[in-house]
């Protein structure tokens, strides 16, 4: 017999900002729907192990799409005119529009890195349109700390300069096998696309001055961040929780910037009780 | 004193024996200075191999990449299990613990090849022996 994972990957049309996108994306599992969103110059992968878990898939209905430009959600037509530049705006209305289209409920946001960002926009703009957010790996600014032009430099290796960088911001803990996977994916992404992805990261999503717009009564807001992160760190991490009445913090202890897939074992002993919390808030069915 | 020749010529053996680093390392020909208050060594580095050691370096040694620190921060680095957010030279020098100079397209060309080389320093500090990275 083979051996199959409970996931599927389908393409799903949508139209966003007046461009046309045949996107990505894998699920798994029943209930409420868990929203996965990826790192900067990654993909859906990133969330297997997380839709592979039936702790988390026989309670919520888990969805990891790939944004346009990653993956296997290719550029949209004419790409090849353009510079990649992800934008607040443009990120917003991608996941929604991803959203609609799967017809999905307010659904539980979980995002890493820029993933886990953009869920402060979420917060500030959409709060009655999810659930709960779940920040990996996120604070509302990081101080840029290197030249982003050698991420698409034609002297240069793009995607092992790529994966060489990310490699570090992982914990020593973490499983080399895991370590290498993302390390691997990472050197698939398209020429530009991490550095396209960092403009919305480290450009245009300061959210300093906004953060007491955030009303966690509304959408509870959780903020998950790894002790061996040195992009986003936990005092990043920390000081954007102090100024959001209401936001729940953690510090995952021997985990990075990676936490679902360089040690998904000890990752979900983290997301499990966060996961319950956000269940238990439901009203009894019926 | 930290990283002396003898230290570098013990590492040798654990360069040519781990594949992943002699995989990645065939292009790494660089001079890669390492340096803290007190001691200095500057490696020649020929397709990823040890070709020359010299600490310290002579007056006027010219190299292409240069990591600098005080000798808590390589204390941190090269600790067999580094405390958080001091795994990598790019954590202590975002955190203004070490200072990285030089050539820095030298560095980024070869970036994939000096991270695995790092760690298996890293692993011979530490005694350790397997899979590094």
């Amino acid at each position: 017999m083979p051996r199959f994972e409970p996931i599927v990957g389908r393409y799903v049309h949508l139209e966003c900002a007046g461009r046309a996108y045949r996107v990505y994306f894998e699920e798994a599992g029943a209930g409420i729907p868990l929203l996965c969103l990826h790192t900067a110059g990654a993909d859906g992968r990133q969330f297997r192990h997380l839709l592979n878990d039936a702790a988390i898939t026989e309670r919520f209905r888990v969805l990891a799409f790939d944004l346009p430009w990653h993956g296997k959600s290719l550029p949209p037509a004419g790409w090849y005119a353009d510079e990649y530049r992800l934008t607040t705006r443009h990120y917003v209305d991608l996941i929604f529009a991803f959203a609609d289209a799967l017809d999905l409920n307010r659904p539980v946001v979980l995002g890493c890195s820029m993933g886990g960002k953009i869920l402060l926009q979420l917060a500030l703009e959409r709060p009655d349109d999810c659930r709960a957010l779940i920040a990996l790996e996120a604070a509302a600014h990081q101080q840029p700390w290197y030249n982003l032009d050698w991420l698409d430099h034609p002297h240069v290796h793009g995607a092992e300069v790529c994966a060489a960088l990310v490699w570090d911001l992982m914990a020593p803990q973490s499983p080399l096998e895991r370590r290498h996977e993302i390390w691997w994916t990472y050197a698939q992404a398209g020429p530009g696309v991490f550095k396209g992805d960092l403009y919305f990261y480290r450009v245009d999503s300061d959210f300093r001055e906004r953060l007491a717009g955030v009303d966690t009564r509304r959408c509870p807001l959780y903020l998950l961040t790894g002790a061996y992160d040195f992009s986003c760190t936990p005092e990043d991490t920390q000081r954007t929780a102090t100024q959001i009445p209401g936001a729940r913090v953690t510090i995952m202890e021997e985990l990075g910037h990676f936490p679902m897939c360089e040690n998904p074992k000890r990752f979900r002993q983290y997301l499990l009780p966060v996961l319950d919390e956000i269940l238990a808030r439901e009203p009894p069915p019926g | 004193m930290r990283f002396d020749r003898a230290w570098f010529e013990a590492l040798a053996p654990a360069l040519a024996a781990d594949p992943l680093y002699a995989r990645v390392s065939s292009h790494l020909t660089a001079r890669l200075l390492f340096e803290a208050d007190g001691w200095s060594s500057l490696v020649r580095l020929e397709r990823g191999r040890i070709a020359e050691v010299q600490a310290p370096p002579p007056l006027m040694a010219a190299w292409d990449f240069a990591f600098r620190g005080d000798e808590l921060a390589w204390d941190d680095l090269l600790a067999p299990v580094p405390p958080p957010r001091c795994q990598s030279v790019f954590a202590l020098a975002k955190a203004g613990r070490m200072r990285l100079d030089g050539n820095w397209l030298v560095l980024m060309q070869n970036l994939w090849a000096v991270t695995c080389l790092l760690a298996l320093m890293r692993a011979h500090e530490a005694g350790v022996s397997g899979a590094a990275v």
